[in-house]
């Protein structure tokens, strides 16, 4: 018998004719891939990755501190002002300043607007922040003035309100520039 | 078509798996690639619940500062305690030393290497508990805005 093949009365086991390992003179050998556990396998990995995926999708917030600066600040402008929100602890008070633009217009929109149901009311301060951003329509800026029991999540969903308001279906830009200034320690009169 | 067995009408019908696996692996590829870029990770900071944000804003890490409830790490290294809601540790009127300190030197460090100032260079991505006190927050960004660093990226959870 002739491992290499050839002679007449061989039987061939590699090569020669055709069998399980290939037909003659070829050395491919025919494997079967089973591809049902793969399939297992990255079924549940990309389940596993979908749920985490839509769990925990972060974003931000972009915010900034005052800071002191020897530069001279940018002129006033008649059309745009500074929102200034105070925190304290049953109440948002909502003031205006700029140094050009008449007091009484500034103190049209000076506003205090009580919790709701035990929650600050954010979508009542849109619609005001929506009523000045009308009379000033250049105005981006609100400058957020927390109290000592202001938390992280009730500064979040102030930016929230403050960033956009929906008007006919639309979005309408308020003021996306936040600066969260120093806390205030006691009920200071105003 | 194939019949097999005697008197039983079944058929055997070839499922081609390759299409499909190639399908999954490319699923598979994008989603892990788009979750490791989104991932925020800091290290203790497994108690942190982020609060909700209409934003769409994209991610775009820099500095990390986290504050949990126990201590106040930066890019997960601790660099403070937390000890019943207050900071831990020396205080130079309003700044807290080992917070400033690292900040400036991670600060002299990034100028070195980039040459100079860069985009980024003054940001830092804060990320602490929905629940935590602005006065647990308020020292750490007066601090940070004193190293050079007055703007911040408030994290929070896409709704």
């Amino acid at each position: 018998m002739s491992v290499f093949g050839g002679g007449s009365s061989g039987k061939r086991i590699f090569g020669g004719g055709k069998s399980l390992f290939g037909s003659e003179g070829s050395d491919e050998i025919m494997v079967d891939l089973n591809l049902t556990p793969l399939m297992d396998v990255m079924s549940n990995i990309l389940f596993f990755l979908l749920a985490g995926f839509g769990a925990a999708i972060i974003s931000f917030l972009a915010v900034s501190v005052p800071v002191q600066s020897d530069a001279p600040g940018a002129p006033p402008k008649t059309d745009s002002v500074t929102a200034n929100i105070r925190i304290m602890p049953d109440e948002y008070r909502l003031t205006l300043s700029n140094e050009v633009v008449d007091r009484e217009k500034l103190d049209a929109h000076r506003k205090i607007l009580p919790k709701r149901n035990g929650a600050y009311d954010n979508a009542a301060i849109a619609e005001l922040l929506y009523k000045v951003k009308l009379d000033f329509p250049a105005s981006d800026t609100l400058i957020i003035v927390p109290s000592e029991a202001t938390t992280y999540d009730e500064i979040i969903k102030l930016m929230d309100g403050a960033r956009e308001h929906m008007v006919d279906g639309k979005r309408f830009r308020l003021l996306p520039k936040v600066v969260v200034a120093d806390l205030i320690k006691s009920d200071a009169a105003e | 078509m194939a019949m097999s067995g005697g008197s039983d009408n079944e058929f055997d019908v070839p499922l081609n798996l390759v299409a499909l696996i190639d399908v999954l692996t490319n699923l598979l590829f994008f989603l892990m690639v788009g979750f490791a870029a989104q991932q925020v990770s800091v290290a203790g900071a497994n108690d942190i619940k982020l609060p909700s944000s209409n934003t769409k804003a994209e991610i775009e890490l820099s500095l990390v500062l986290a504050i949990t409830k126990d201590q106040i790490l930066l890019d997960d290294l601790p660099i403070a305690r937390v000890v019943n809601g207050e900071i831990e540790g020396a205080r130079e009127g309003d700044k807290i030393v080992s917070i400033y300190d690292r900040l400036n030197t991670l600060r002299a460090a990034r100028q070195d290497e980039t040459g100079g100032l860069s985009k980024d260079d003054d940001v830092l991505f804060l990320v602490a508990d929905r629940s935590a006190p602005f006065t647990l927050l308020a020292p750490v960004m007066k601090t940070a805005a004193m190293a050079g660093y007055p703007n911040f990226r408030f994290a929070v959870e896409k709704q």
